[in-house]
């Protein structure tokens, strides 16, 4: 069954093109991970599919309705957890939870959510005593309380620590083996990786890929061989080389992987540079995404420098 | 019925949430209670009673109600209402429920303190009327404060614009006890704008005990200002940031 449908969907605002003719099909049990820099039109689409927006173009349909013109009967199959943590900082988790759960005609029990989202014991603090990470967990019981058949998630792990992203994760897994279709927006590749059967990847408002995570990763770069280099070492590379060094790391995308490694291993038994931290395999979705938005985001940049915290 | 349950619901949110704002504290009950204190001079007039108790009112049902809506839209608390099922009448009809509850509990604790400490108070036959004046007056002030909150930008804005468009109506409308008078043009103007017909609602009811209903001609100023509220309202509310 098909839960979204969008059709050459196009927004713009006044001369500005957020997004331009995109087109795809999510079906129910379809995890979807969108991917794009920022200001690539990621939060306009995700406006358009939960209906705060309306089309400057094209079509677009939400369980067979126009989101923009949705009534309670059709947001009550909706699930949303906005980009920005938006909640009462002055009412504790389980009142939240108790007032938004009266708005859906068959909610999850709050006591389900609270588990779900690990807040039990918080379930009597107010939000505004969580911190961040709490409270996204918060944002996403409230995504959840309704038993969605449709969940936009707009950054949700954005700020969670590795063990917080792992439970969302967790979370996101049994709803989309319960047939609820997930539109994710992100600027982790690891979690679209982990999570997503597709990848749109969303590139100046335009559709630059459609594809399974494996697909993309096949045919948008090319294999990677990586080898940890030292500063020492790294002043020795010749300069053909040189060009593809990393931060502290040679990442060569080679055409001819038996070539390259050959010149590599060569290079490394002259000098005596340690060959133990080599890899070669397939390019990461990391690899694929930057060729395919053809540039660096900035987000990625940083997390390629932090690799403890992927 | 699943949406008197929602409403019911929200009702019970809106309430919890304005009674831990500081705000609605302070310019619902503090400020018209110090206010009587300091202005009474031990004999408190009839008019002073009504207009303090008619300030806390409207301060709870314009300033806070209209500021805290504000304060939501920019947090996203809004947008994410409008992203759950329960429709917007119901998350209107709620908030002005709550509100009115607590404006009107606030004025109650007025009346009550000038009532014993000062026995100004309104007769047993006066008191439905003054509940109903300040009921009907409450939903309207926040049926423009809703309306007003389309030309706040910003929460850091919203309380300098809704005090502009508040405290110099209550003032000369007589909230401090002297109102400007019905003969000169000024009290014309001022008599068919909301604040001064509740204050001489109350004031009556305190004077007099007059009957269980307010006067209609009163009552109909509120509704008009009420549905001019409600229909800018409708049109221009926002529920996201602009």
């Amino acid at each position: 069954m098909t839960a979204l449908v969008a059709d050459r969907l196009a927004k713009r605002y006044g001369s500005t093109v957020a997004l331009d003719e995109v087109s795809f099909r999510i079906g129910a049990g379809q995890l979807v991970a969108v991917l794009g820099p920022n200001g690539s039109g990621k939060t306009t689409l995700v406006d358009l599919l939960a209906g705060f927006s309306a089309p400057s173009g094209g079509t677009v349909r939400v369980l067979g309705a126009d989101p923009h013109r949705g009534g309670p009967a059709w947001r009550a199959r909706i699930g949303l957890v906005p980009q920005e943590t938006s909640l009462d900082l002055r009412l504790t988790v389980a009142e939240v939870l108790r007032a938004f759960a009266a708005a859906y005609p068959r909610p999850l029990p709050v006591g389900e959510v609270l588990a779900l989202i690990d807040l039990a014991a918080e379930a009597g603090t107010r939000i505004g005593a969580l911190s961040g990470g709490q409270r996204r967990r918060v944002d996403l019981g409230l995504g959840l309380i309704g038993r969605p058949e449709v969940l936009f998630l707009d950054e949700p792990t954005t700020g969670l620590d590795p063990r917080a992203r792992r439970r969302v994760w967790a979370c996101v897994r049994d709803l989309t083996a319960a047939d609820t279709a997930v539109v994710l927006t992100t600027h982790y590749l690891d979690e679209a990786q982990q999570l997503a059967d597709r990848v749109l990847v969303l590139a100046g408002g335009r559709l630059a890929a459609d594809a399974s995570p494996d697909e993309l990763r096949a045919h948008a770069a090319a294999p990677t061989i990586r080898l940890p280099m030292p500063p020492v070492a790294a002043a020795e590379l010749p300069a053909a080389l040189k060009v593809h060094l990393d931060g502290g790391e040679l990442v060569l995308r080679s055409a001819d992987v038996g070539a390259d490694l050959a010149g590599l291993l060569d290079w490394a038994r002259r000098t005596g540079v340690d060959l133990s931290g080599l890899q070669v395999g397939p390019p990461s979705l990391e690899e694929a995404y930057l060729v395919l938005t053809g540039h660096v985001d900035p987000v990625q940049r940083e997390r390629r420098r932090e690799p403890s915290h992927a | 019925m699943p949406e008197v349950r929602a409403l019911r619901a929200h009702v019970h949110y809106q309430l919890l949430l304005l009674v831990r704002t500081p705000r609605a504290a302070f310019a619902g009950l503090l400020l018209p209670l110090g206010l009587l204190l300091l202005r009474g001079d031990g004999h408190p007039g009839a008019g002073l009673v009504a207009g303090l108790t008619v300030l806390g009112a409207l301060s709870t049902g314009y300033l806070t109600h209209a500021a805290g809506l504000v304060t939501a839209r920019e947090s996203g608390v809004l947008r994410r209402w409008r992203a759950s099922p329960l429709p917007p009448w119901a998350f209107f009809a709620g908030r002005m429920v709550a509100t009115a509850l607590v404006a009107v509990g606030g004025a109650v604790a007025t009346l009550a303190v000038a009532a014993v400490a000062y026995h100004v108070g309104p007769s047993p036959a006066g008191v439905v009327g003054v509940l109903v004046v300040l009921v009907v007056g409450t939903l309207c002030v926040a049926a423009l404060g809703t309306a007003a909150t389309a030309a706040v930008p910003t929460a850091e804005s919203a309380q300098p614009v809704l005090s502009l468009t508040f405290y110099p109506l209550v003032l000369l409308s007589g909230a401090l006890g002297g109102a400007a008078g019905g003969s000169d043009r000024l009290g014309q103007v001022l008599g068919l704008l909301p604040v001064e017909p509740m204050i001489d609602a109350v004031t009556r009811a305190l004077q007099h005990g007059t009957g269980a209903l307010p006067p209609a001609g009163d009552l109909t100023v509120l509704a008009a200002w009420a549905a001019v509220g409600l229909i800018v309202s409708l049109v221009s509310f926002r529920w996201q940031p602009s």
